[in-house]
């Protein structure tokens, strides 16, 4: 039992980053009725040239996590404008293939940078562990932790009490609508991504300087991981996003102690398809029958 | 022929049809009005199985359909028509007419059909583009054409192996008077004769023109049920409409 | 012919397999992500029946073809009543778990002494099939394409058939589709069977290509080269995954300046392609346009 409770105490520490990518892809996903491929992969650019400072220059820390995040959002405008911004209304698909593109660009341009197959990244905290009880608390996974929560509680401010959030909410709702109250469509789409590049760098920054290690499979991984945790909870949902990374984690730490390292991912992948199979819309998704929606939309 | 059967549907909480009674005799020629929102294509889309009724039923020559899905329904002998017009963009004009006849098909049929069925469906094809008057563009993407010839072709298409009821959601939408009035001639001539249907439009003088009975609906309620001259002069109709109480000159 | 010349040729032949199987499916108007879980499946099962139970590799192909289309159509029923994006992520995660569940599969039987088998995350050595029975590479990369060209023949005859129509019907417009008397998920399925068949005849030939299997091969990027391909090259056609293929594996690959870049080079190229041409190169429309001019031109010669 106590393993247990161990377990899912890791696995709420380490789901607050996967709920940070999974809130990155839902908000996009909201405002922008698709999914972005390229998210992990600019993150792990920002990432790899804030390594780049830490091993050339011996960079600090706030250095690095600084230059992580400006990192990932110059590549997510990058993404934004030649993917999204650039391809019309209609083409859905072009628009997630193109960035599927781009994330093979970004890749490529991560490896020629960093050409090793890992680099070490600055610690987050050099704190022991903290023992309540039975029960331990690593440093890295607390500090994890509050800085999540912190920006899951800036986020929502953002979303609800700022115009900009409410732009952003109103093109999620109905963007037409939106266009004639006179929202500038484009740009409330670019700065979302923005936002949501500058919350996957601060997220990806937590996670690999918990590991301590970065590696070219970093961008693939964080997709997976913000995907699938989006899907757990529910597209297009914000508090659908949080509990699918806190689900993820638990689900990841308590596979991974029982049944080995070779289940952790397949675990994963195995309740993604379950939950996609038996209810769709995740946790916080609709109940309503496909035909009916669609029909809705369009007839 | 159809019943339909203190009908409702609710969705996200909002009544969109409520306690609809209508029957519909074979070849009757029904028009369906009522201002924005009131639930016609509503009650098209319940009688096509694209939505499951929350309360009350419809019957289609004796048997429930409403539980039915669309391909089963449409198998039964009903053909409609779109509001916002559904074509295959990206076909010719006469494959959209020629896929049309597929959908009928059992999947031992599509394998195994022989050269003169394909040369019978060929000839339909060509036939009903006649009919329409578009046998000229028949090798033309069907985004290409003008919008009274893609509502042509739409028609066509709702044609295809002569369905018993046909239900037309606003076939003269988007079109000039002139235009308007070809397709009332065209639906006259062409779809009318031999067979049962349901029509929903706007433009009064083509509701007018081909139905013999008229179904007002407004907010998902039938408020006014008759002969053409008598619905459009009704109080409630009129205030559904204008908005405004009207105080009856009787 | 240069060795390496029929290595990037046959490269490409078995990696158009798996871009017909993508494109397949998003002729039906779905986008599936998984389809390298298909080619995988074949691989492996293929390569098992002629290195271990010593079957002809043109059983063995058909063994894998056609359990990948089982596992295909199985799929299908379970996830194609999913609305566009979510079928997309349902594929991809069980093209993940098809990986992971060879990351964990052993299973190896002694063949003169040595173990012969699928060893998870070791791999799947030794499937010498082709080597034993003396084919050349290049006789092989000639049985490929052979295989290949009568794939797209079908793929062709399919297109202007019913079953084909009724593909592009539900590609176009689902809804309609259905509306008009289609029962639409019994087709997609089998859409998604005949697609998970010609994927599993990539995987069947790639086994014995490269002799050696492990599961990090058959990866998202996988697949996901293949939708790209289809998409590039065009959705009006069957040739249009081939071009898209050959304007990677051919074009891009003898560039040698930019090997090293061919990524960066290629995911900038398709970016900027799918801003003009968003449903490919040879989509629909141009292809129309090519034949109606053809069609003109024909009857101007006569």
């Amino acid at each position: 039992m106590t393993d247990f409770i161990q377990n899912c105490i890791d696995g709420v520490m380490i789901g607050s980053s996967y709920a940070l990518l999974a809130i990155g892809f839902t908000i996009v996903f909201g405002v922008l009725r698709r999914l972005n491929l390229a998210y992990g992969p600019s993150i792990m650019l920002g990432a790899f040239v804030g390594t780049l400072l830490y091993v050339q220059f011996q960079a600090q820390i706030l250095a690095v996590a600084l230059v992580t995040v400006i990192g990932a959002v110059l590549a997510g405008m990058y993404v934004e404008r030649l993917c999204f911004w650039a391809i019309r209304r209609g083409a859905a698909l072009a628009s997630m293939v193109s960035s599927f593109a781009i994330w093979m660009q970004l890749e490529e341009i991560a490896v020629i940078i960093l050409p090793e197959r890992t680099y070490p990244f600055p610690a987050l905290t050099d704190l022991a562990p903290l023992e309540i009880g039975p029960y331990f608390l690593r440093s890295e996974h607390l500090t994890m932790f509050v800085v999540a929560v912190v920006l899951v509680i800036v986020v929502h401010a953002v979303l609800y009490r700022t115009r900009f959030g409410l732009a952003v909410r109103a093109v999620s709702e109905n963007p037409d609508a939106a266009r004639f109250m006179g929202i500038n469509i484009d740009a409330v789409m670019f700065w979302a991504f923005a936002m949501v590049s500058a919350i996957g760098g601060i997220a990806g920054f937590l996670i690999l300087a918990t590991d301590q290690q970065v590696t070219p499979y970093f961008g693939l991984w964080a997709t997976f991981k913000g995907l699938i945790a989006m899907m757990l909870g529910g597209m297009g949902s914000l508090p659908g996003a949080i509990l699918g990374g806190l689900i993820l984690g638990i689900v990841e730490t308590q596979s991974l102690w029982y049944l080995g390292n070779d289940y952790k991912d397949l675990s994963a992948y195995f309740l993604l398809f379950l939950i996609l199979i038996i209810r769709p819309g995740g946790i916080f998704g609709h109940a309503m029958s496909e035909r009916e929606r669609e029909a809705l939309r369009r007839v | 022929m159809l019943r339909v059967e203190g009908l409702g549907h609710q969705f996200d909480g909002v009544e969109a049809l409520a306690e609809l009674d209508l029957g519909v005799a074979e070849h009757d020629v029904v028009g369906l009005i009522g201002p924005n929102g009131s639930g016609k294509t509503t009650l098209l889309n319940m009688i096509t199985g694209v939505y499951k009724p929350t309360a009350g039923r419809i019957r289609f020559r004796d048997r429930t359909i409403s539980g039915l899905s669309p391909h089963e329904i449409v198998a039964l002998g009903i053909a409609r028509t779109f509001q916002n017009l559904r074509i295959y963009d990206r076909m010719t004009v006469s494959d959209n007419i020629w896929v049309a006849q597929h959908s009928l098909l059992g999947l031992g049929e599509l394998f195994l059909s022989r050269a003169d069925h394909s040369r019978r469906d060929r000839e339909e094809v060509e036939r009903l583009l006649e009919l329409v008057g578009l046998a000229e563009r028949r090798d033309e993407l069907a985004q290409n054409l003008t919008l009274p010839d893609q509502r042509r072709l739409e028609l066509a298409r709702a044609l295809v192996r002569s369905p018993d009821l046909l239900l037309l959601d606003e076939p003269a939408g988007g079109m000039t008077p002139v235009e308007t009035e070809n397709m009332a001639a065209l639906i006259r001539d062409v779809a009318l004769p031999g067979r049962t249907c349901i029509i929903i439009e706007h433009k009064m003088d083509f509701i007018s023109a081909l139905c013999g009975r008229i179904c007002v609906l407004n907010f998902g309620r039938k408020i006014a049920e008759g002969r053409p001259d008598e619905v459009l002069k009704h109080p409630r109709v009129l205030e559904a409409y204008l908005g405004m109480e009207v105080v009856s000159h009787a | 012919m240069d060795d390496y010349v029929v290595s990037v040729l046959s490269n490409m032949g078995m990696i158009s397999f798996l871009a017909l199987s993508a494109y397949l499916l998003l002729l039906t108007g779905e986008i599936s992500f998984g389809q390298q879980a298909y080619f995988a499946i074949s691989a492996y099962l293929s390569a098992m029946a002629t290195a271990m139970w010593g079957w002809p590799l043109w059983a063995g192909l058909l063994l894998g073809a056609a359990a990948a289309a089982f596992a295909a159509s199985v799929i299908g029923v379970l996830t194609l009543r999913l609305r566009g994006l979510y079928f997309s992520i349902a594929t991809l995660a069980f093209a993940e778990m098809v990986r992971l569940l060879f990351v964990i599969f052993h299973y190896q039987i002694e063949i003169d002494g040595e173990p012969v088998g699928p060893d998870g995350a070791e791999g799947f050595r030794d499937i010498r099939w082709v080597f034993e029975n003396n084919i050349s590479a290049f006789e092989y990369m000639v049985i490929i394409f052979l295989v290949l060209f009568i794939v797209l023949v079908l793929l062709f005859r399919l297109w202007r058939s019913r079953l084909g129509s009724i593909f592009r019907m539900l590609g176009e417009d689902t809804l309609l589709a259905e509306m008009q008397g289609l029962n639409v998920i019994r087709f997609k399925v089998l859409a998604s069977g005949i697609a998970g068949f010609i994927a599993g005849i990539g995987g069947a030939f790639y086994a014995h290509f490269a002799t050696y299997l492990e599961p990090q091969i058959f990866n998202v990027m996988l697949g996901v080269h293949g939708l790209v391909y289809g998409l590039i090259g065009g959705l009006g056609t069957a040739l249009g995954p081939l071009i898209g293929v050959a304007l990677d594996i051919g074009f891009l690959e003898a560039i040698r300046a930019i090997h090293g870049y061919r990524m960066i080079v290629f995911g900038g190229l398709v970016a900027v392609l799918l801003i003009f041409m968003p449903r490919g190169i040879l989509d629909e429309e141009r292809v129309h346009w090519i034949r109606m001019t053809w069609r003109r031109w024909r009857n101007v010669a006569r």
